[in-house]
């Protein structure tokens, strides 16, 4: 494991670095992706100069909505900070396409420790508008937030419309267990 | 829900016989019926024994393992409720020395329901129906001459075949692929013979091994369509069709492929039970003449997202859009976009998959096989229009598409891979007020980014891989699309993107292109992209999909 590791080190040491702009076209052609994932690995490896260019693309109105989420998604994953400011915005940003805020709540999931994330999402657990926003933030604490949690989206789930607890099966499921 | 043993209960059957004739003298020995036996927990079974050499007939039953089930004083044995390797064991009363013993496998129960086989909804006289067949079995069929494409399908019918197995590490789908494909005898493809590297366009032979190609994940249902290379198409051109005569193929999934390699690198399933062999439901569709040079595809759009319905779609100036721009994909290839249909789904199929369908899961009852499921046996490419694909894996959390497998099963609905799924989370979107009024325009209207995806997607349904894969190593069977090496074109990355690859035409020696061709992996805005190649059309023309 240790050559290929090696390896790996001396290409990157031994590639040129690429200009600022070089990068954005990069990050740009990257958030192109159809049914491929881009690794975290691979956006890390861009570099500082990609956070600014993810955040700016994360929040412009002039981008797609997936586009804009795809950006999020791999902020949080290169500058987990950077990534919560414009997440906690856009959860609260009724304005915005609802993807982009889905993928905002997604992306609190994985950048918050459990007891950051149950305080930042029970908000949007109890009120935010529309359901679907509650139903990706009880399957994100669901997800994240362990057993503790699972009891505020349960006592949530019990106060939804019968006709939108199919949206909310996924969180029943993890928080029973089954996935 | 009894299963039938076959190789391994023979096995076990006669390891049961020789551990009695090992006991000393063989005057007596006492036989169990069946000596193997898959269940699902706290299902039952009735054992019966036979005690050879006495006439005191009388046996007690004993599971082995401590937490291995029940048995009855009368042989009927109940399943543990947890999966899990047993022994029932009947000894003599007449010589409490004397064992007989049944291997029992309690198996994870299978977590939906697959109704199989489904139909084609091609004539009869395109479909040879071929019955049901275990892994490891030869089926044959006679191709006529002057036959466009074969196209074979199999099909899952054993409910607790495994869902996966471990390969080096690595869980991967149990995919249904044949085994070997000969004609004539000769062997045209052989699954576990992969290209000595490089480019699989300019592998094999035009009359041999490399003339069929397969690259998917197709757990439950899998389809090989011939032509699919350039060497097949070569031999089409040549005498107007695919190879006539009798065909020869070895049914067969990865789990099979799994036991051949062995445990070391291999595992079946979670690695601690032994599993039924797979049985596939085995068609062959034929599209009887040359391969056409124009032909039609029906769409059906199925409404999974909420933010459209039947009503509201045939009015969607957007939706009008994408159709329009879908249209004009498909028109360099010689296709027409014939009857488009929507379908509104169920309000709680809506609302299930309304905050995103998981696309982590790709097993056949996961949520991307439990949409595709839902299509029509109809001979129209099904596209499931969906609020959102989401991945919990992998540095995003967004997908625009997602196919079934590479290719679909064309005219069968109603399967695992029935289909492909289209995110609309661009579909209502302008950066301007102009965006979606002139040209198309992949930078300002989503509409078009979505018809991209949609045709993208048909591409994979219809027999097309990426022309060059993320990371710059795989590449399409197919010769007059250009390649584009991760390691000359981009070898300080670890994807080659679109600005890579846009070297044109197809030149093996200067192998970075492919950036504009609409089934590159990525859909680069600043790339005058969307292009398929004359073979790449010639593909999807033979599907039997098109008509």
């Amino acid at each position: 494991m240790i050559a290929p590791i090696a390896l790996l080190a001396a290409v990157l040491l031994s590639a040129p670095a690429m200009s600022d702009a070089e990068v954005r076209a990069r990050v740009e052609s990257l958030l192109g992706t159809i049914d491929r994932a881009i690794p975290a690995d691979s956006w890390r490896a861009l570099g500082p100069a990609a956070i600014p260019v993810l955040a700016e693309i994360a929040a412009s109105e002039d981008q797609m909505p997936s586009t804009r989420s795809m950006a999020l998604g791999a902020l949080g994953a290169a500058d987990p900070a950077r990534a919560e400011t414009i997440a906690r915005a856009l959860v609260d940003a009724p304005d915005e396409p609802l993807t982009v805020r889905e993928t905002a709540v997604r992306t609190l999931g994985r950048v918050l420790s459990s007891v950051q994330l149950r305080a930042a999402l029970a908000p949007a657990l109890r009120s935010a508008r529309p359901v679907g926003l509650r139903s990706v933030a009880a399957e994100t604490l669901a997800r994240h937030a362990g057993q503790e949690a699972c009891a505020e989206v349960m006592d949530q789930v019990s106060l939804e419309p019968a006709a939108d607890h199919p949206r909310f099966e996924r969180a029943a499921a993890l928080c029973a267990g089954k996935h | 829900m009894r299963r039938t043993p076959s190789r391994s209960a023979a096995i076990a059957a006669f390891l049961s016989l020789a551990a009695a004739c090992g006991e000393g003298a063989p005057t007596l020995t006492v036989m169990v019926s069946p000596a193997a036996a898959f269940l699902e927990g706290q299902q039952t079974q009735q054992f019966t024994a036979t005690v050879v050499g006495a006439t005191d007939q009388a046996v007690t039953w004993t599971v082995t393992e401590g937490l291995g089930g029940t048995i009855s004083m009368g042989g009927l044995y109940t399943a543990p409720l947890l999966p899990g390797s047993f022994h029932v064991v009947a000894t003599s009363v007449a010589d409490g020395s004397r064992r007989g013993t049944a291997a029992v496998s309690v198996l994870p129960p299978p977590t939906c329901t697959l109704e199989t086989p489904q139909p084609s909804a091609l004539p009869p006289e395109r479909v040879l129906q071929l019955g049901v067949h275990t892994v490891g079995e030869t089926v044959t069929f006679t191709v006529p001459a002057a036959t466009g494409s074969v196209t074979i399908l199999q099909q899952g019918t054993e409910p607790l075949a495994p869902e996966s197995v471990t390969y080096k590490g690595s869980k991967v789908a149990n995919t249904v692929v044949p085994l070997t494909v000969k004609v004539g005898g000769v062997e045209f493809f052989n699954n576990s013979v992969d290209p000595t590297g490089g480019d699989p366009a300019y592998w094999g032979t035009k009359n041999g091994i490399g003339s069929i190609f397969f690259d998917s994940a197709s757990p439950w249902t899998g389809t090989m369509t011939v032509p699919n290379t350039t060497h097949m198409l070569d031999h089409v051109v040549d005498h107007g069709g695919v190879p006539a005569g009798t065909w020869s193929v070895v049914v067969n999934d990865a789990v099979e492929e799994c036991k051949a390699i062995g445990p070391t690198r291999c595992v079946v399933g979670d690695g601690n039970l032994t599993y039924p062999p797979g049985k596939y439901d085995v068609k062959v569709l034929l599209k009887l003449g040359a391969v056409p040079a124009a032909g039609t595809v029906d769409v059906n759009f199925y409404l999974v997202t909420t933010q459209l319905t039947k009503a509201s779609a045939a009015t969607s100036a957007s939706v009008a859009r994408m159709r329009q721009t879908l249209a004009g994909y498909f028109a360099p290839t010689g296709l027409t976009l014939g009857t488009v249909t929507f379908v509104d789904m169920p309000a709680d199929v809506k609302a299930r998959y309304a905050s995103g369908v998981n696309i982590d899961d790709r097993l056949p009852c996961g949520d991307i096989s439990s949409i595709l499921r839902m299509s029509n046996a109809e001979n129209a490419m099904s596209l499931f229009l969906v609020n959102t694909l989401v991945s919990n894996q992998g540095g995003t959390f967004t997908y625009v598409g997602i196919d079934g497998t590479i290719p679909g099963p064309s005219s069968v609905g109603g399967t695992v891979a029935s289909g492909a799924l289209v995110s609309v989370a661009n579909l209502f979107f302008s950066s301007t007020p102009t965006s979606c009024q002139d040209a198309v325009n992949l930078s300002g209207c989503g509409a078009d980014v979505t018809a991209y995806i949609a045709a993208h997607e048909t591409g994979h349904f219809l027999g097309l891989y990426h022309v060059t894969e993320s990371d710059g190593t795989r590449f399409d069977p197919v010769q007059d699309t250009p390649t584009c090496k991760l390691s000359l074109c981009a070898p300080a990355s670890t994807e080659v993107v679109n600005s890579n690859c846009t070297r044109f035409p197809a030149d093996p020696a200067s192998p970075c292109g492919g950036g504009e061709n609409l089934m590159f992996w990525l859909l680069d805005k600043t790339v005058p992209t969307g292009k398929l190649s004359p073979q790449q059309s010639s593909i999807m023309r033979a599907n039997p999909l098109v008509r």
